[in-house]
């Protein structure tokens, strides 16, 4: 064998030959694909290891599911920001209660509530979308003018009215988000996913989204497995269309291992009896303490509605 | 060749590290891996082997810690120096335990002369380079064959050529040998010990004791606490029974012969020696 190497393995520190000021690599596609596997990783696998000894932890996931989906409609339906305050309030403690890091948790759920809530209907705080008693004047026209079946005031501003439109539905998203992170934060996805048997979801559409998500984590693995890979061999700037021979590489790579994969799952559940009908092992009995711990998060909603 | 015999390439110092900031993967690991040795990493599934060469090869940065070649400290920082990096990627080439993901080129060609090509060499040189390794490693008459029409053997060896044909100093090889038939194996063997006579220095993670036991290379045992249990000869530590239960590489095994219960120790090839009860 040893005689079969060819002679440029013999040499051991051969000079590189100069390729000028190469960069080290793609920073932008290096940290997008890094922080995407990274994010996606931590993420699911946080969901997966919602195991830790807090309120809502070890609560039954169907309770916990109708409690939070009852808070949930209560809060969305209730038009007042006294009682939006209040199941913030309350959604807090359960943060607390559930040994969750409350910085980490709200600063995940005030960027989405910022960028999807806040932003979205800030436009409704000026007189052009709801009308009322201007506290901040923006802009003056001589006249009111008339375009269509719009009428811009004299004075374009912001009113009262629409800050409280705007602050009740930031608050309504907050409360939105916090609920479902809540539940995803303390519901390993298994059980997440058992608990809709409650409400007649077919176990067909749960097999769906068990597989969704067990593909999602696999892909973002490989998708972090090809990653470094690539930067394993990489060693400077991409010489010759590397690049982007490198991206058409992975992405047929990914597709083909996708339909493969596909395939095998199909014929691993064929081999294992799938028929027309699937059916799923339902959840155990529930606990008093779960049944006294949901009455208790019921009540607090009853009480909101009546605010 | 110029082997500086007892020269440390790589250094591991005090290396920890954590899956998703959770999760323990290593664990207070410290190694040296001299220039021009074989050196196999041991321990069972989940112990963090392929993790410890992930960090050697700059590829994942640890969380504590520090990696050394040729004394230079290996980090995301210094990654950032284009000389440095492509002195570190065309100095230790890894080759992944799954060759899919290594496999990237429209076809086996390509694939070898990735390598050179990212190095600067030439398109003459890098396709010399190329199709010498396509003969030694006897897959020329796949060279414009897509990886994905490839046998795991023939895969494995595309991906060992793809990192060959940048001449790297230092080998790393995950599980070289995991899903390959008997034939590939000992082909693999071979390669290893023409490539280390080469003046190559090799790392291996393997839970493969007969490998280990073929190589006879000096050993890091990783415990399942993800640390360093024990460095030595793989003489000396495949033969130590105690170390090699501890760290479940080998296990106890109850089974009958006729009425009689033997409980022996079972590792599939070095020990069968039973203990009548």
């Amino acid at each position: 064998m040893n005689d079969s190497l060819p002679a440029f393995l013999h040499t051991l520190h051969e000079p590189l030959p100069d390729i000028g000021h190469a960069r080290a690599a793609p920073p932008v596609l290096d940290r997008a694909l890094e922080r995407i596997g990274s994010v996606i990783g931590t993420t699911f696998m946080q969901w997966e290891l919602a195991s830790k000894n807090g309120l809502l932890q070890t609560m039954d996931a169907r309770v916990k599911l109708v409690c939070l989906l009852f808070l949930l409609v209560v809060g969305t339906v209730k038009n007042a920001i006294v009682p939006g305050l209040t199941l913030a309030g309350l959604l807090f403690l359960l943060v607390c209660l559930s040994r969750l890091n409350p910085v980490h948790f709200y600063r995940r759920t005030g960027v989405l509530a910022f960028l999807f809530g806040f932003l979205i209907v800030l436009p409704a705080a000026c007189n052009l979308v709801t009308g009322g008693e201007i506290i901040l004047p923006l802009m003056r026209l001589r006249t009111a003018r008339t375009l269509w079946v719009y009428t811009l005031p004299a004075t374009i501003g912001i009113t009262r009215e629409g800050l409280s439109v705007v602050g009740l539905v930031t608050l309504r998203m907050v409360n939105c988000l916090t609920i479902s992170f809540l539940l995803l934060c303390t519901t390993p996805f298994p059980h997440i996913i058992k608990s809709l048997k409650l409400f007649r979801v077919p176990d067909g559409l749960l097999i769906v989204f068990v597989l969704t998500y067990k593909y999602i984590l696999i892909f973002s693995e490989m998708l972090k497995a090809i990653h470094l890979a690539g930067k394993s061999r990489l060693s400077g700037g991409s010489a010759a269309g590397g690049a982007g021979a490198w991206a058409a590489g992975r992405i047929t790579f990914l597709f083909r291992k996708t339909q493969s994969r596909c395939e095998e799952i199909f014929q691993a559940m064929v081999s294992r009896g799938l028929g027309k009908e699937i059916k799923l092992a339902a959840a155990g009995k529930l606990r008093r303490r779960d049944v006294a711990e949901g009455l208790c998060l019921i009540c607090c909603g009853v009480i909101l509605i009546w605010m | 060749m110029d082997v500086k015999e007892g020269t440390d390439i790589l250094q591991v110092r005090h290396v920890s590290y954590r899956y998703h900031g959770g999760i323990q993967g290593l664990s207070d690991v410290s190694l040296d891996i001299r220039e021009g040795e074989i050196f196999a990493v041991i321990g069972s599934n989940g112990s963090g082997k392929s993790t410890l060469l992930h960090v050697m090869n700059g590829l994942t940065p640890p969380t504590s810690g520090t990696v050394l070649f040729r004394g230079k400290e290996v980090s995301e920082s210094t990654l950032s120096d284009p000389h440095f990096n492509r002195a570190f990627r065309a100095g230790v080439g890894y080759i992944f335990q799954d060759s899919d993901v290594q496999l990237f080129c429209p076809t086996v060609l390509d694939e070898l002369m990735f390598g050179p090509l990212q190095l600067g060499l030439g398109e003459q040189e890098a396709q010399r380079r190329a199709t010498e390794i396509l003969r030694m490693l006897e897959i020329g008459d796949l060279a414009t064959r897509p990886s994905y029409m490839l046998s795991a053997g023939e895969k494995k060896r595309a991906a060992i050529g793809s990192v060959l044909t940048m001449n790297p100093q230092v080998l790393l090889l995950d599980e070289p040998t995991s899903g390959l038939d008997p034939r590939t194996q000992v082909y693999l063997v071979e390669l290893i010990f023409a490539l280390n006579e080469a003046g190559k220095t090799i790392v291996i993670a393997t839970h493969d004791l007969s490998l280990v036991s073929e190589l006879r290379c000096r050993v890091a045992v990783l415990s399942e606490e993800h640390t360093i249990e024990k460095t030595g000869e793989a003489d000396e530590l495949l033969y130590d029974e105690k170390l090699l239960l501890k760290v479940n590489l080998i296990h106890e095994h109850l089974h009958y012969h006729g009425s009689t219960a033997h409980r022996h120790i079972h590792s599939h090839y070095l020990f069968h020696q039973h203990d009548r009860r």
